[in-house]
């Protein structure tokens, strides 16, 4: 039986969507914004799985250091190889020189672009993942600091 | 004539075009937006389930640099609270100048694993009853050892932001130092 088909008269029963569309048209904006935002900062942590955090902070952008099994990324782009739970790579001192030259050329290329020091030139955002040792992670945020960003942000999955 | 036609529907008026002999009654534009509107749920339902699974954050942290500014004058109200994870505990410790050894003596322990997991509870206790006492204090430093995973310092500040009882949050240490002792670690 047919919406129309009641007692052999005609019934129009015109529902109208447009409204509707409109709502779902604009969550579906809100949604895909929020998500670009997001995937920006974990786009190397498909190799990485994050500890959980009851942090509530709303994540904000800065200079991405990724430690992965097999590399350190900065930004996406690899400087050092990591071998056995170990970095490889030339050092002076204790400075990783790949990751203090990549992060002084960011720091430069940031502050160009702000016309001086602003509030995350300073600040790391790290990916790692949740079973990486502090052996790993110390050299790396040592370096940082070398490079002038003292402060972190460590990625985290809120629970 | 009316626009609508005789149907009530909306028609074109003059000339004929692709939509019909226009001027007539019989011509109507319905837009079908029934298979637009499943799309868009369809996306939308995918976006809420991918967007709800992985809602990534931070915990903020700084390491220790070196300064040639004069420190601030130590307050009597807050104390420097340091933390030592050892492969088999934590080891509290805190220090202030111009407090009484006797009185920072009371908040230093030894926090043991228990089951094989570092004691959480126990610590949580302890810095809430080391905020108390000095309610001005607001800085965890986290000394890892070597084998201290990531995991595990997270924990650590999880269990050092805030203390929660009867509806209230009370900010403990929020603000956290992660220090790099490794090559002392044996050292007593």
């Amino acid at each position: 039986m047919s919406w129309n088909d009641t007692g052999g008269n005609e019934y129009d029963v015109p529902l109208n969507l447009v409204a509707l569309i409109d709502v779902l048209t604009n969550l579906l904006f809100f949604l895909m914004i929020g998500f670009a935002a997001q995937e920006i900062e974990v786009k190397n942590a498909d190799k990485i799985t994050l500890p959980t955090s009851t942090t509530k902070a709303e994540i904000e952008l800065s200079v991405a250091v990724a430690i992965t099994a097999d590399e350190i990324l900065i930004d996406q782009v690899p400087v050092a190889r990591v071998v056995h739970g170990a970095i490889e790579a030339p050092r002076d001192g204790e400075k990783i020189v790949p990751i203090y030259d990549r992060l002084n050329t960011l720091r430069a290329a940031r502050q160009a672009e702000t016309a001086g020091l602003s509030k995350d030139d300073d600040v790391v955002f790290l990916l790692a993942d949740k079973d990486a040792s502090f052996a790993l992670l110390a050299p790396v945020m040592k370096t940082a600091a070398m490079a002038g960003y003292p402060n972190f942000r460590f990625a985290v999955v809120k629970e | 004539m009316s626009v609508f036609g005789s149907s009530g529907k909306r028609g074109f008026g003059g000339g004929t075009s692709a939509f019909g002999k226009e001027g007539s009654d019989d011509v109507a534009v319905d837009l079908n937006l029934t298979p637009l509107m499943d799309v868009m749920s369809n996306i939308l339902f995918f976006l809420l389930a991918s967007f709800g699974a992985a809602i990534v954050s931070f915990v903020a942290v700084s390491v220790p640099v070196q300064s040639d500014a004069p420190g601030a004058a130590p307050k009597t109200d807050s104390v420097m609270v340091n933390l030592r994870v050892l492969p088999g505990e934590y080891r509290l410790n805190v220090t202030n100048e111009a407090v009484d050894r006797e009185k920072l003596e009371a908040h230093r322990g030894v926090l043991p694993k228990r089951d094989g997991r570092y004691d959480n509870a126990a610590l949580h206790a302890a810095l809430y009853k080391i905020k108390l006492e000095f309610p001005a204090s607001d800085t965890l430093m986290i000394v890892p050892s070597e084998t201290t995973v990531y995991d595990e310092i997270i924990q650590i500040m999880d269990t050092a932001r805030a203390h929660e009882a009867d509806g209230k949050r009370i900010r403990l240490l929020p603000k956290v130092v992660v220090a790099d002792l490794v090559k002392a670690e044996t050292a007593e």
